[in-house]
């Protein structure tokens, strides 16, 4: 029996083991064991005396009979999984202050010294409606918020504008008479709207897991 | 009754008597567990689940009533069995004084309230 070769019988018999040691973890290792060898010997024995042993649908009857791994648990005194537990409050879908407040804060709250920022971060990371993809853009775009990118963009804007070219780079014989470099101009647009497309996206995705 | 209703009627009378039946299946001689399970799932009502009556083996074991031994089977891996110990018979003998006096007293009152 051992040495055939794997089939859809065996994998079902297989998986049936792997849940029971899987339910059985919190006994000790030497009760689970045995009691795991008490059942696959028991699955042997019942197995021998099937029509056709290597018969998917006959061994799965046959497990079936035996009881779910987690009734053979709480017949071990092992109390009834709870379900909770395993998938701990599946994203309530109703609404709530915190998601609308971290978006905010997120944009906004950097004008509060960044401790704003800060308190829309910890409310971003501890809502279970965002992915971590989404936490993470609304993390890095931007830090600080629209407090950050509009001082970086002021910053582009002065160091990089016609004059600061011109003061700069006077010695270089570059002239000031040209108006701002595209690039600078659209630098200093994506700098400040980078952070309102961010609050859009997660507003975005918030409504669709609200769904 | 709903077949669910059935089921827990079952389980709670179940609850305080199957462990007697499994010592009863036990007297005698040592058997390998699996044939004691099927007997008892070969008894309407008995057994639900065949792989609970696994752990009821064990905890009848560290409670002193049966003792279990390995035999080589001539088919497959040593196989274990289990036997009454003398705690065991005491216990099963005093179970079925007291469940011929439960039993009679609960048909006796069934069969009053079939009568008026």
């Amino acid at each position: 029996m051992q040495t055939a070769p794997p089939g859809a019988a065996d994998m079902a018999i297989a998986d049936y083991l792997d849940d029971l040691r899987d339910v059985l973890a919190p006994l000790p290792r030497d009760r689970r064991r045995e009691l795991v060898r008490d059942l696959e010997s028991h699955i042997g024995a019942a197995r021998a005396e099937l029509d056709d042993p290597w018969s998917e649908a006959q061994v799965r009857t046959l497990l079936e009979r035996l009881g779910s791994p987690e009734e053979i648990a709480e017949a071990e005194g092992l109390a009834a999984p709870e379900p909770p537990a395993a998938a701990p409050a599946p994203a309530p879908a109703t609404s709530s202050w915190r998601e609308p407040a971290a978006i905010v804060l997120l944009l906004f709250g950097g004008f509060v010294a960044l401790v704003g920022w800060l308190v829309g971060l910890v409310l971003l990371w501890s809502s279970p409606r965002w992915n971590v993809r989404d936490k993470l853009i609304g993390t890095l775009v931007f830090p600080g918020g629209l407090a950050t990118s509009a001082f970086v963009a002021a910053l582009v804007a002065g160091t990089s504008g016609p004059c600061a070219i011109a003061n700069g780079a006077a010695g270089l014989g570059l002239s000031c008479d040209t108006g701002p470099a595209l690039t600078t101009v659209i630098l200093f647009l994506a700098l400040l709207l980078l952070p309102f497309a961010t609050s859009a996206w997660l507003a975005l995705r918030l409504r669709r897991t609200a769904a | 009754m709903a077949p669910d209703a059935d089921d827990a009627l079952l389980a709670q009378l179940r609850r305080g008597t199957l462990q007697f039946c499994v010592l009863a299946l036990l007297a005698g001689e040592p058997r390998y567990a699996f044939d004691v399970v099927r007997d008892l799932s070969e008894v309407e009502g008995m057994v639900t689940s065949e792989g609970t009556i696994y752990p009821m083996l064990s905890r009848l074991r560290r409670d002193g009533f049966v003792s279990t031994s390995w035999r080589e089977s001539s088919s497959g891996p040593p196989r274990r069995y289990y036997e009454l110990t003398a705690a065991g018979e005491a216990a099963l003998e005093h179970f079925t004084v007291q469940w011929r006096t439960f039993s009679g007293a609960v048909d006796h009152l069934l069969a009053g309230r079939a009568t008026t």
